[in-house]
């Protein structure tokens, strides 16, 4: 069909539209219906409960069924699984490298090694660290952020503190767990992250092994099923095949080879790989051919058309490509920038397209000629994953799941007024609580008074000595008694070990500790450095006072949008009423637990009727 | 054993339409622990509760006015015999001297610096840093573990018990959640509810 066709099809379509579509409802139903003809103009997004403890999400997939499990991972890879579309979560997969918050090195056993050890330990900060450029353009210098917590065995802490460098000064983009259902087995969930490659074959309820990363076996960051079954996997270097689900992994080294992949889209009868170099082409899957596109630019998405026989969109960074022909000739759809594109989709309606980047959710309604936003009411414009499901599109951002949903018509006329600990103050009243005061280890300050302060000795002797004598010579005895007691101070300012004398021989010699150790964090240090010492913990409380900062900020915010909520949510079935008010609840405890009780105490409500 | 947990979530509510408001849907729960009579049950059974962390600074802080005490005491026999030798006799004994010798020693030592800053007190630092993370985690986990339970009691209350199926996928996860608490609370929680 040539390409005027397909714009008059636009245009008949569009019109159509215009004249079907209903006026919306007053107060909309909780989740759209039907796919809705924009939908940044008629719904907004909303965020579900989130995920819990601190997680940021990474990566969704839902099962294809009505009523199906959704997953999300976070960005430790620990998978999260709802079955009443994000109202409540349980984590069914820790994340990597979770257990070693739990199990800190054992100190006796460190300090059985630390004579041999001492040098090696001190010295293991890591001089530079390399980033591959498949995952990340450019080299990380090596003084460690003083903000960045270090955990784990060695491999590992490199691992995080890399991805926290990278994520910290924008280096490039980290890779990101990635997760995936087999549309031909519902219950068979993928999951690929750092370590490796995970399994579920029982709808995310219990996980496995498959394989672990290794160099030959880089991070996956997409799955798909290939000619006869085959599972493949992108990953930050190439293609890999597996004939047994994951347990082992193929490299056929083909044209794919250090490049990151994004997607393989089937399409045409072949299959479309999005990668960091371009775009590739192969018949089954297992053997790729570049495909020249007109420019170098990586290519982020394939998005098949399903209104056009062998017509598929392009998508890079700088413009929307398009064939009408299964790919034997390419034109520019659209040159409109998409930054961070992650991931497009084609929605039900003809040249309704959607994408989702690290700047918000955009959609376009003429096959990608021009683009709007749709995130209204989206608090976190870092969109990671996008799935539609049968209550409608659901999105990722390191803050939760959303979903769009009908904006609600306000019919109270009262309002609730709050007065509660700001976000200021709350994150203060966390970060000040006793055991976390940093003045307790204000290094100059008692680096120097610690200096000058002087050891003072007491010291009281007596003795006391009887004699007698005895002369036969002159058949004479003595006695003789003596007795003496002194007492002495002295206040000396270092060395004061080998100043101090004790007269007698019974006292034992001075023994000084110097040689004798202990452990922080995994650490070494002598008895006589407790600055440095000092210097180690004030590092692990910053570092948990950033957490906290960013727990409460989280805590807060929701907990705000979820107060002025409240006179909308009043039109809501009771359910829904009470659920957000146990949101609320929630909300109050968690801040609660982190302030000792201050929020609560600082909560004041006064209702009244608005004019 | 009687699934008690769901008989008081069902038996008796008729349903949604039973509830008119909120509150009276909260109130359904009054005989029940509030969060934080959970959460200060988790303090003390996990031994986290902030007053254990503050005793700890407290004792490291004034432990340095203690001084180093050292006491020492030694005795000293010595006796001597002296014999006179003359040419034409064997020695006789001249004389004899006993000594008693007593020593007492006690030395008392202040390290001032360790008022301001010491391994001692560090090591109490670093290790109510670690307590603090161990609490702000379980709060939360003991939070979330609460909230879950108290959805789900919702949901069985208004959206009804449904088919057999449901009902019990309802009740075991109930109990699940009422185990998991438990194990945060050393049984607390259930005793509680039976109390009430």
């Amino acid at each position: 069909m040539p390409r005027r066709g397909l714009l008059l099809l636009l245009l008949a379509s569009a019109s159509a539209r215009a004249q079907d579509v209903p006026a919306p409802p007053d107060v909309a139903p909780a989740a759209p219906d039907a796919l809705p003809e924009r939908l940044g103009e008629r719904f907004v997004w909303e965020l579900r409960a989130p995920l819990g403890s601190g997680a940021r999400a990474a990566a969704l997939a839902v099962q294809p069924l009505a009523g199906g499990a959704w997953f999300v991972a976070d960005e430790r890879g620990a998978v999260w699984v709802t079955e009443d579309q994000g109202a409540t979560w349980e984590r069914t997969l820790r994340g990597n490298g979770s257990a070693a918050d739990d199990e800190l090195p054992d100190a006796e056993t460190l300090l059985l090694e630390a004579e041999a050890l001492r040098d090696e330990a001190l010295d293991e900060a890591p001089a530079e660290l390399e980033v591959t450029p498949g995952e990340v353009n450019g080299t990380v210098d090596a003084e460690l952020d003083p903000e960045v917590e270090v955990e784990g065995d060695a491999g590992e802490a490199a691992g995080i503190a890399a991805a926290e460098l990278v994520r910290q000064r924008g280096g490039g983009e980290a890779v990101l767990p990635v997760l995936w259902v087999d549309p031909a087995t519902p219950e068979s969930v993928f999951l690929g992250r750092a370590d490796g490659v995970w399994r579920s074959t029982d709808s995310g309820r219990t996980w496995d092994e498959a394989s672990r990363s290794s160099a030959d076996d880089p991070q996956v960051t997409m799955f798909r099923r290939g000619a006869d079954g085959v599972l493949i996997a992108g990953t930050v270097a190439g293609v890999r095949y597996s004939v047994d689900e994951g347990n082992t992994w193929i490299h056929a080294e083909d044209a794919t080879d250090g490049a990151r992949i994004y997607a393989i889209t089937e399409e045409a009868s072949s299959y479309w790989a999005s990668t960091s170099r371009g775009l590739f082409r192969s018949a089954n899957g297992l053997s790729w051919d570049r495909v020249a596109l007109g420019e170098s630019a990586e290519v982020r998405a394939v998005v098949p058309d399903p209104s056009w026989d062998n017509g598929f969109w392009v998508a890079t960074a700088s413009a929307l490509h398009r064939t009408d022909d299964g790919g034997a000739t390419f034109y520019v759809a659209g040159r409109q920038p998409l930054r961070g594109l992650r991931d497009m989709l084609h929605m039900d309606e003809t040249g309704h397209l959607l994408a989702i980047s690290d700047d918000g959710v955009w959609e376009s309604m003429d096959g990608g000629v021009a683009w709007t936003t749709a995130d209204r009411q989206l608090g976190d414009p870092d969109v990671r994953g996008v799935a539609v499901t049968d209550t409608g599109v659901v999105i990722v951002t390191p803050r939760g799941l959303w979903r769009l949903v009908a904006p609600r018509i306000v019919t109270s006329k009262s309002h609730i007024h709050e007065k509660s600990l700001s976000l200021p103050d709350s994150i203060r009243a966390s970060v000040s609580r006793d055991e976390m005061d940093i003045d307790l280890l204000s290094l100059s300050k008692l680096g120097i008074l610690a200096a000058f302060a002087p050891q003072l000795d007491l010291k009281f002797d007596y003795g006391a000595s009887a004699a007698r004598r005895t002369s036969f010579a002159t058949l004479s005895t003595g006695d003789a008694y003596d007795g003496d007691w002194t007492i002495g101070a002295q206040l000396c300012w270092g060395g004061c070990g080998s100043t101090v004398v004790v007269e007698y021989d019974a006292v034992a010699p001075e023994i000084e500790t110097a040689d004798s150790m202990y452990v922080f964090d995994g650490k070494v240090f002598d008895e006589g450095e407790p600055i440095a010492a000092a210097a180690n913990v004030a590092q692990r409380i910053r570092s948990y006072r950033r957490y906290l900062a960013e727990h409460v900020a989280d805590a807060w915010l929701s907990r705000s949008r979820l107060v002025a909520e409240i006179p909308t949510v009043r039109t809501q079935p009771l359910r829904e009423q009470v659920l957000h008010a146990l949101q609320i609840q929630e909300l109050d405890a968690r801040l609660d637990a982190l302030t000792n009780g201050d929020f609560t105490r600082s909560i004041t409500r006064t209702t009244e009727e608005s004019r | 054993m009687i699934p008690f947990l769901f008989a008081l979530a069902t038996s008796g509510f008729a349903g949604a339409a039973d509830f008119r408001t909120v509150d009276e849907v909260m109130a359904r729960f009054e005989k029940e622990p509030e969060v934080r009579e959970v959460q200060e049950m988790v303090l003390q059974y996990s031994k986290t509760d902030p007053k254990y962390v503050n005793e700890w600074m407290s004792a490291s802080r004034n432990a340095a006015w203690l001084p180093e005490i050292s006491v020492a005491y030694d005795y000293d026999n010595g006796y001597g015999y002296d014999y006179a030798y003359d040419v034409n006799a064997d020695g006789e004994l001249d004389g004899s001297d006993v000594d008693n010798d007593h020593g007492m020693s006690v030395r008392a030592k202040w390290r001032f610096d360790r008022l301001v800053m010491s391994s001692d007190r560090i090591r109490v630092i670093s290790e109510s840093q670690d307590i603090v993370k161990l609490r702000d985690k379980v709060l939360e986990e003991i939070t979330r573990l609460y909230f879950d339970r108290r959805r789900l009691q919702v949901d069985v209350l208004l959206a009804g018990g449904g088919d057999l199926k449901t009902q019990i996928k309802n009740e075991m996860r109930l109990q699940e959640l009422t185990a998991q608490i438990d194990a945060y609370t050393g049984g607390r929680f259930s005793a509680a509810i039976n109390e009430k």
